[in-house]
């Protein structure tokens, strides 16, 4: 339409950009719900780490990589952060007992494992002192609506609304490797609604729940291990 | 000059949709030692050809073709499989000629692959590749006699989240290759053959 006024050849892509910013900085609605559960005492000393891993593929559907590498950062990031012991050097230097099919299960199984000849030695030597299973997905559970865009000659645009529902829902299993027992457990669970009304220009509303999620997720497990929760 | 032109376009989009249709797996891991118990054996290892050029090819209907090269990380996984299992191991050019390559030694070891299979993601209806592989590990006495031959299965999954297809497809040959050195460096002493026949244990009561 701005196009065809010769006089302000550039209000269109202008207006655009400013619709694009300003979609951007919105966001779809989201609702969010984080809780846990702690079994027993926890803290973390001074050259301590946490490695994060996810649970085994084998048990159901696998947490998507970019969660597990979004919740490696957020848990290391800031004042309050934990330092993270990377999961493939872990896995590598435990090799074979961490693997998707022979990972212990439960918590019950950790003194078994640890000790296996040169597990807990190797464990201690890294300063690892808590094993974060993650569990959970990011899964679309309803959408609708109709948007359609068309081109020609004189330019093109779009018209219409489509909307999704996304539910990011995970738990972060807590292993205490020095008391070989179940610290207990955190999870996130975020729910939005993603939607992209057009009236020639689509301006996309996305409710990024997998990252709040991961955001919720990590702070919640920050807090869990620092704090030291009911008395040991 | 018009001609040349379109000739050179031409070789561009038709190398871009050769690279488009078909994908290459060459799997570059190393794989790390088990840390396991070693057993006190002396054990000779045999690689056949079929297992260490392996390499699978497959055109699923309706998809690209793929190329997954496996022979030299089957023989880098058995490698540290082995050297972390036995006490001792010498690879050798054949079985029945071991003994004299090998003086003195328990077993000879000769992994081969049985079966290789894929599934892509738009086959599976996930977001996930998957790779299984089929070892048959044939364990033979000094004498050349076949003690146990063990089927091993290994699986392995990756999911597409910021990966392309290869580095997907590549991340679940090596969760795979990983599995069956996993199974077998935990499985190895486990098998009743093994037992009663090189480490000379009696069979469990009611076996």
């Amino acid at each position: 339409m701005a196009a065809d006024n010769p006089a302000h050849p550039v209000r269109f892509p202008a207006f655009a950009t400013v619709v694009v910013a300003t979609a951007a900085l919105l966001g779809g609605c989201m609702t969010s719900r984080v809780e846990e559960s702690k079994n027993a005492a926890t803290g973390i000393g001074a050259g301590e780490s946490v490695v994060i891993l996810a649970t085994s593929y084998h048990k159901g559907k696998a947490v998507e990589e970019d969660f597990l590498s979004c919740v490696n950062a957020e848990v290391q990031k800031g004042k309050g952060g934990i330092a993270v012991y990377p999961e493939r050097q872990f896995t590598d230097a435990l090799f074979p007992w961490f693997e998707p099919r022979t990972a212990p299960q439960t918590a019950e199984a950790l003194p078994e494992l640890l000790s296996r000849p040169g597990v807990e030695e190797r464990i201690q030597a890294r300063g690892i002192r808590y094993i974060v299973w993650l569990n959970g997905t990011t899964e679309q559970t309803n959408g609708g609506g109709s948007l359609s865009c068309a081109v020609g000659p004189g330019g093109g645009g779009c018209f219409g609304l489509t909307w999704w529902e996304d539910d990011a829902s995970y738990d972060a299993a807590v292993w205490d490797l020095r008391q070989k027992a179940d610290a207990g457990s955190v999870s996130a669970d975020v729910h939005g609604t993603s939607m992209i009304p057009a009236l020639i220009i689509p301006v996309p509303l996305i409710a990024r729940t997998q990252s709040a999620a991961c955001k919720d997720l990590a702070r919640e497990l920050r807090e869990f291990i620092v704090d030291g929760g009911p008395a040991a | 000059m018009l001609a040349r032109v379109a000739a050179l376009a031409g070789t561009v989009v038709a190398a871009l949709l050769q690279s488009g249709c078909s994908g290459s797996v060459a799997v570059e891991e190393e794989f790390p030692a088990p840390l396991v118990g070693r057993l006190p054996l002396r054990v000779a290892v045999h690689y056949p050809a079929a297992l260490a050029e392996f390499v699978h090819r497959e055109d699923p209907e309706s998809e690209r073709d793929w190329t997954v090269q496996l022979g030299p990380a089957n023989v880098r996984m058995f490698d540290s499989v082995f050297g972390a299992l036995f006490a001792e191991t010498r690879r050798v050019a054949d079985v029945a000629g071991a003994a004299g390559e090998m003086p003195g030694l328990d077993a000879v070891v000769a992994p081969a692959v049985d079966a290789f299979e894929f599934s892509l993601p738009s086959q599976s209806a996930t977001d996930q590749f998957a790779v299984w592989i089929r070892y048959n590990l044939e364990v033979y006495g000094p004498d050349g006699s076949l003690i146990v031959k063990w089927p091993v299965t290994a699986y392995g999954q990756s999911g597409t989240g910021g990966l392309s297809d290869e580095e997907s497809m590549t991340r679940a040959t090596v969760l795979a290759l990983r599995d069956a050195a996993a199974t077998i460096s935990t499985g190895f002493a486990r098998q009743p053959k093994v037992r009663e026949v090189l480490l000379k244990e009696a069979p469990p009561d009611g076996s």
